[in-house]
């Protein structure tokens, strides 16, 4: 199909001839957008042309149809703000979540012998993506917790989580995440919310040999699930389950 | 996650528009953000919709919306204490399902066209625009906006009429 006009039975060049055949005017006519005085000359020749008559109708047709559409719908992209997106994920976590907790008690419980394991300082092994694998009780810090593994393809991260008083240091080591990216480290909470412990900027560097990142968050020890990384707008980049 | 990456990309996609909507049927922006949230979940909880076109999927969300807002009104004028008529009220009470399925339709014809053609349309029907003031948006001449104007029509009369079902057909 083509934009430019098309033959209308009249090659003459010049000024229109009010009565001629142009079906092009009838799109604008059906719209109301025609001007009055075409508007006019068109509807001379609508009462003598049959064809136009029904061109018009069906595309006064197609124009009512058109009125089932919201405007809105023509709108693309995403609103301005990340709000309703972040607060979606959140939902979806702890739905997540739930489900999880109500499907693998066991799991759960392993998971817990495997960390009173730990506290003797036993390593265990190296992660494989994506289930992450308590590595070790590294550091001086009694009862820390080592996670290690994978996220999103590229994406690995190393958390230490220590206890304090009902609360918890963090401290990150993350790689892969794509430079010029707002990331916050969050710490997972039994219930599926999730408590920023840290945020950064991913440099070139970090991106290729990793970003250490250290914060804390008020979440109680025995109340960690896990460690997650996300951009500011919600994008998991990584998540390791305690 | 694959999960919140759908999320993502829906929201990145038909965010504005479910927004917009929503908002305008509400006549309150937090409500609407509610709403567009409940879609949200509702598009992750059905994955298998969102393996379709856009004009479909987009179609899928805003009935969604249309659907969950009218939810919201009945509930609100169920509760005597809460009758609040809002500028959008009236909007929704023309809700039923020959319209959904209507504009589904409608936007899946209008994802097919060009750009050309889709662009003129917006500008004329959906945004109310002249033939010279949408010449001057696009940047084209006013014949240009006119011919387009007919030819996007037809182009919508041909898909929606091979879609049939909108008493469009037989009318070619
Ligand atoms: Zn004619």
């Amino acid at each position: 199909m083509t934009d430019s006009s098309i033959p209308t039975g009249n090659p003459r060049a010049g000024p229109p001839d009010p009565g001629r055949h142009d079906p092009v005017e009838l799109g604008a006519l059906a719209l109301g957008v025609l001007d009055s005085d075409r508007t006019r000359a068109v509807e001379a020749h609508l009462a003598s042309c049959a064809s136009c008559r029904r061109d018009l109708e069906d595309l006064i047709a197609v124009t009512d149809l058109l009125g089932e559409v919201p405007p809105e719908a023509l709108l693309d992209g995403p609103p301005d703000s990340d709000l309703v997106l972040r607060r979606t994920l959140r939902q979806m976590r702890s739905e997540t979540a739930a489900r999880r907790r109500r499907r693998l008690p066991r799991l759960v419980a392993a998971a817990a012998a495997v960390v009173a394991l730990l506290a003797g300082g036993v390593a265990i092994g190296r992660a494989t993506a994506p289930e992450p694998v308590v590595v070790t009780a590294a550091g001086p810090q009694a009862g820390a917790v080592v996670l290690q593994g994978e996220g999103v393809p590229g994406v690995s991260m190393t958390a230490v989580v220590s206890p304090a008083a009902g609360w918890v240091r963090v401290s990150t080591n993350v790689r892969g995440i794509r430079a010029g990216e707002r990331c916050e480290v969050v710490v997972l909470t039994r219930s599926g919310l999730g408590e920023v412990a840290a945020s950064w900027l991913t440099s070139a560097r970090g991106e290729r040999e990793g970003t250490q990142v250290d914060g804390a968050a008020i979440v109680a020890p025995d109340d960690v699930a896990g460690v997650a990384v996300r951009s500011e707008s919600g994008e998991e980049f990584v998540v390791l389950r305690a | 996650m694959p999960d919140e990456a759908l999320v993502h990309a829906v929201y990145r996609e038909h965010g504005r528009a479910m927004l917009a909507y929503a908002t305008r049927l509400l006549g309150d922006g937090a409500a609407a953000e509610d709403v567009v949230q409940e879609a949200l979940i509702r598009a992750w909880r059905h994955p298998e919709v969102l393996t379709n076109g856009k004009g479909s999927i987009r179609g899928w969300l805003l009935t969604v919306i249309r659907n969950l807002v009218t939810d919201r009104v009945r509930a609100r004028a169920a509760r005597p204490t809460e009758v609040v008529e809002t500028p959008g009220t009236s909007a929704v009470e023309r809700d039923h399902a020959d319209q959904v399925v209507t504009s589904v339709t409608v936007l899946e014809a209008l994802e097919g066209l060009s750009d050309d053609h889709r662009g003129v349309l917006d500008q004329i029907y959906f945004q109310g625009r002249s033939l010279g003031e949408a010449a001057s948006v696009l940047g084209i001449p006013a014949g240009t906006v006119k011919s387009r104007t007919y030819y996007a029509l037809q182009a919508m009369r041909r898909s929606l009429s091979r879609d049939g079902g909108l008493g469009m057909e037989g009318t070619a």
